[in-house]
């Protein structure tokens, strides 16, 4: 039961990157109707800035800053330089020219940062572990990360039911049309919503960075990731990344976890490790797969 | 089987707290060319939409040809005869006048799943394409990209589409729309042509075309039928009248 | 008149394969035959992947799944005739091309019919992302595939055997290919004219249209999907004999967007360009890696410059005019 516990919490601190990445993403597809590959690279740059910013500084806060003003104005940039130029054009172009964009960044940190990867620790604030329930011992800075993803789900709760700008955004992913109507401006309103996702994005990558090696590329399997949490939540909505992200990172962690010893009831031991292993990875997909089966436009659609 | 081709019964549908279509029920006649009109937003073209099927009503029954359609879907309503056009053009842009009616005329054929012959030279085609392309006056185009086409030679081409596939309904949804007088003359004696092979549904604006070219006329205002008859009993209708000098 | 001189293109290019053998033996060049070898099997590929986007309309980034599947299956047939084991407890291996390869494109053409059902229950954005996803699901499993390496791929210790030829024999095995992408190209731009072709370049220029005519568009769409993915299948069962081993890397999404910019740096929807933007991307990659290993840092932005100024890539620029698509 407590192993059960500790790897829900496994799961909800993937499923939070998840929703970082793809909360904003799913915003960029639902108003811009722009398909972006490039938005694993701000999570990769928001890892790089915050490791390097780390190892100058010795302070994690400082490096969080660092990834979110990096993410987020190399997401400005991007926008300006090479998104603008893609709206009106058709979903291959696009495809293809945002994949020229993850070609260049990759290659780009690799000649910066060079081929190894870099190591970020966790800041002597948030290490250690503590004791939830009797027996069960979590990491605090997984419990940080969850926190924080938490505090940013309300803050994105806030921002888009509560404040003009956050109505405008939401409005324009379920209706387009309706932006013009509205009277804003769309290039402005264009670039600050791909600066913020790209900012999220950004946030992920750093939180990421003391769990997971800081490397170029390490984006483009997240970003898959993303592309599932989006199908399934549906292009646009923030109800259905949230929904998505902690689906899939529940499923993911669990399907990992169990699914091995399950197939070790049925078959012998070297053949279930290694058909469940191969299984686990593909779990998710067939969640998607299912999900397309049962509704082909996400769980929660938006208009359109 | 009777002398009617369509029948649509109490057909309902809203679009939020917008009833487009209320309770409509009216039957067109084989043979004849029968008007749905209507001043704008009256949910002529959402009539359109629910008889063609890329719209599902909430409520009702469309019978065509004695079955009853209401749950097909589009290409199964267009194999079985009924046919339409669009208000705003529908043709394949990138391909040629030629191989725009050649596909008309192939789609309803079967046997499509042919992979090494060249289309434009299967026998149906041959056979076909030089009569479909005249009867819309566009053999003098038949090489050029469709998206190159004036508006008046796209609206022949869209309606040469809809006639290919031999329907025995046709369902022309404002045929006239953005047309000068001279593509409304053309386009009205193509139509008056058509009259002995199919019969036809006009939904129509433009009333001067509807009282030439109707047998039988529906009229629409906010999703409801208002009158129904044959276009002197409509003209003289108090309802009628009412109904489209009110909105001017 | 550019008809004649689509044609001389073509006739110059068939030329082209069928001389560069002997010449670059005359001059020494051995290893030419190799990366030509190499360039026509990314052709094929490339050119089953141009069926999809530039007819079909169909964006799929997951077209490396097929090529990938194409390639395990020769991999594990290899595998099991070598120990001499069977697959699933009643399939014997071989090593036999004339068994290997047509199975290959079979399981691929199958593994596409799966995939291209449900990713066509939707369009658009979703169906980029979708088929992004599946293929991604066959990369992890092949990663986890631990029986016939896993991560670190699966090795063939010789090539497949093709009665009365020697495919390990370099110039041998560059024919076959050459033959077989000539084939596959042929039988192209045979499909493209044909009533299926002209019902499928229909279906994706206006979906409203070709419904409103009669004909279900998805079941066209998806024999086209499932024709392309038996394309890359044999594109697939080349590559893991051109380079006796067979990795995950095959169904990376990274060779998916390679394959992508090959068609369009080629020429979208037009079945011979995609060969040029083949033969193009690796003779760049061959040859700026020698000047800078970073390569992929000017490679970047240039796609992207090239995405947005040129309409039909390369073979576009050569034929002049607009080209005519589809034919």
């Amino acid at each position: 039961m407590l192993f059960f516990v500790e790897q829900s919490l496994n799961g909800l601190q993937l499923g939070i990157t998840l929703f970082l990445m793809s909360a904003g993403l799913t915003l960029v597809f639902g108003i811009m109707r722009v398909i972006n590959l490039a938005h694993g690279s701000f999570y990769m740059i928001g890892a790089y800035c915050g490791a390097t910013t780390m190892a100058a500084t010795g302070s994690f806060l400082l490096a969080i800053g660092a990834a979110l003003i990096g993410a987020a104005l190399a997401g400005m940039v991007v926008e300006v330089l090479v998104l603008r130029v893609l709206y009106r054009r058709e979903h291959l172009d696009q495809v293809l020219a945002t994949f020229g964009l993850i070609l260049f960044c990759n290659e780009l940190t690799r000649i910066i940062w060079g081929r190894q990867p870099l190591f970020m620790d966790v800041p002597p604030w948030l290490g250690g572990s503590i004791e939830l329930l009797p027996g069960l011992i979590y990491p605090i800075y997984r419990l940080a990360v969850i926190g924080v993803g938490v505090a940013v789900a309300l803050f994105l709760w806030f921002l888009f039911s509560r404040t003009r700008l956050g109505m405008q955004i939401r409005a324009g992913a379920e209706n387009r049309e309706m932006i013009g109507a509205l009277g804003v401006n769309i290039r402005l309103l264009y670039t600050l919503v791909f600066g913020l996702g790209a900012m999220l994005a950004g946030l992920a990558g750093v939180m990421a960075g003391p769990i997971m090696a800081v490397e170029s590329g390490m984006g483009e399997d997240i970003l898959i990731l993303t592309f599932v949490v989006i199908v399934i939540g549906g292009i646009g909505s923030i109800r259905g990344a949230v929904v998505g992200a902690l689906l899939v990172g529940v499923v993911d962690t669990m399907g990992r976890v169990f699914l091995p010893s399950l197939f070790r009831i049925v078959f012998s031991n070297a053949y279930a490790d290694s058909v469940a292993a191969s299984l686990a990875s593909m779990a998710i997909y067939l969640l998607m797969a299912a999900i397309l089966i049962w509704r082909p436009r996400g769980l929660f659609p938006a208009h359109s | 089987m009777g002398a009617e081709i369509l029948a649509v019964k109490r057909l309902r549908k809203s679009f939020g707290a917008v009833r487009a279509c209320q309770d409509l029920s009216f039957t067109v006649q084989r043979g004849v060319i029968h008007a749905l009109i209507g001043p704008n937003g009256a949910g002529k073209t959402t009539v359109a939409n629910l008889l063609s099927g890329e719209l599902r009503p909430d409520g009702g029954h469309i019978i065509f040809a004695g079955a009853d359609i209401t749950t097909l879907k589009t290409y199964q309503r267009a194999r079985i005869g009924l046919a339409r056009s669009f208000q705003i053009t529908q043709v394949f842009e990138e391909l040629s006048v030629a191989e725009n009616m050649a596909l008309a005329i192939l789609a309803n054929e079967g046997g499509n799943f042919r992979f090494w012959h060249d289309a434009l030279c299967s026998p149906v085609v041959l056979e076909r394409l030089p009569l479909a392309l005249e009867r819309v006056d566009l053999v003098a185009q038949q090489k050029m990209a469709a998206k190159h086409l004036s508006h008046g030679e796209r609206r022949q081409l869209e309606v040469g589409m809809a006639l290919a596939g031999r329907p025995t309904l046709l369902i022309l949804d404002e045929p006239m729309a953005g047309q000068g007088p001279g593509g409304t003359r053309e386009l009205s004696r193509i139509i008056k042509d058509l009259k002995n092979e199919v019969s036809i549904l006009l939904v129509e604006h433009d009333m001067q075309v509807v009282f030439s070219l109707a047998d039988h006329i529906t009229v629409l205002v906010n999703g409801a039928c208002i009158a129904d008859g044959p276009p002197e009993a409509i003209r003289q209708d108090a309802a009628v009248q009412a109904a489209y000098l009110g909105r001017q | 008149m550019h008809i004649t001189r689509e044609r001389l293109i073509v006739y110059g290019g068939v030329l082209f394969f069928a001389l560069l053998p002997p010449v670059a033996s005359f001059f020494g060049e051995h290893y030419l035959i190799s990366l030509f070898t190499r360039a026509m099997i990314y052709a094929l590929a490339a050119v089953s992947l141009d069926l999809l986007l530039g007819y079909g309309k169909m964006i799929s980034l997951g077209h490396a799944a097929f090529v990938g599947i194409g390639a395990y299956v020769v991999g594990i047939m290899f595998f099991h005739a070598a120990d001499d084991s069977l697959l699933f407890g009643f399939i014997g291996g071989s090593e036999n091309a004339l068994v290997v390869w047509p199975a290959a494109v079979l399981v691929s053409a199958m593994g596409a019919l799966v995939i291209g059902a449900l990713s066509l229950r939707t369009s658009g954005m979703h169906f980029i992302m979708i088929t992004l996803a599946f293929a991604q699901m066959l990369f992890y499993f092949a990663v986890g595939l631990e029986t016939y390496g896993g991560d670190d791929g699966l090795p063939m210790w010789n090539r497949n055997r093709l009665a009365g030829l020697d495919l390990a024999d370099k110039l041998h095995f560059y024919y076959v290919c050459f033959f077989l992408m000539s084939v596959f190209i042929f039988c192209c731009t045979r499909l493209v004219r044909s009533r299926f072709g002209l019902v499928l370049r229909g279906a994706s220029t206006n979906t409203r249209r070709i419904r409103a005519l009669g004909v279900h568009d998805v079941s066209y769409k998806l024999v086209c999907f499932v024709i392309a993915g038996a394309g890359a299948g044999l594109a697939g069962a080349l590559l893991a004999n051109q380079s006796e081993f067979v990795s995950p890397g095959l169904l990376h999404w990274g060779l998916s967007g390679e394959l992508m910019v090959m068609v369009l740096l080629g020429g979208l929807g037009t079945l011979f360009g995609p060969v040029l933007g083949a033969v193009l991307f690796l003779l760049l990659e061959e040859f700026l890696a020698i000047y800078t290993e970073h390569w992929m840092v000017y490679f970047g932005p240039v796609l992207i410059i090239v995405v947005l100024t040129t309409k039909r890539g390369i073979y576009g620029l050569l034929v002049g005019g607009g080209g005519n698509r589809g034919g």
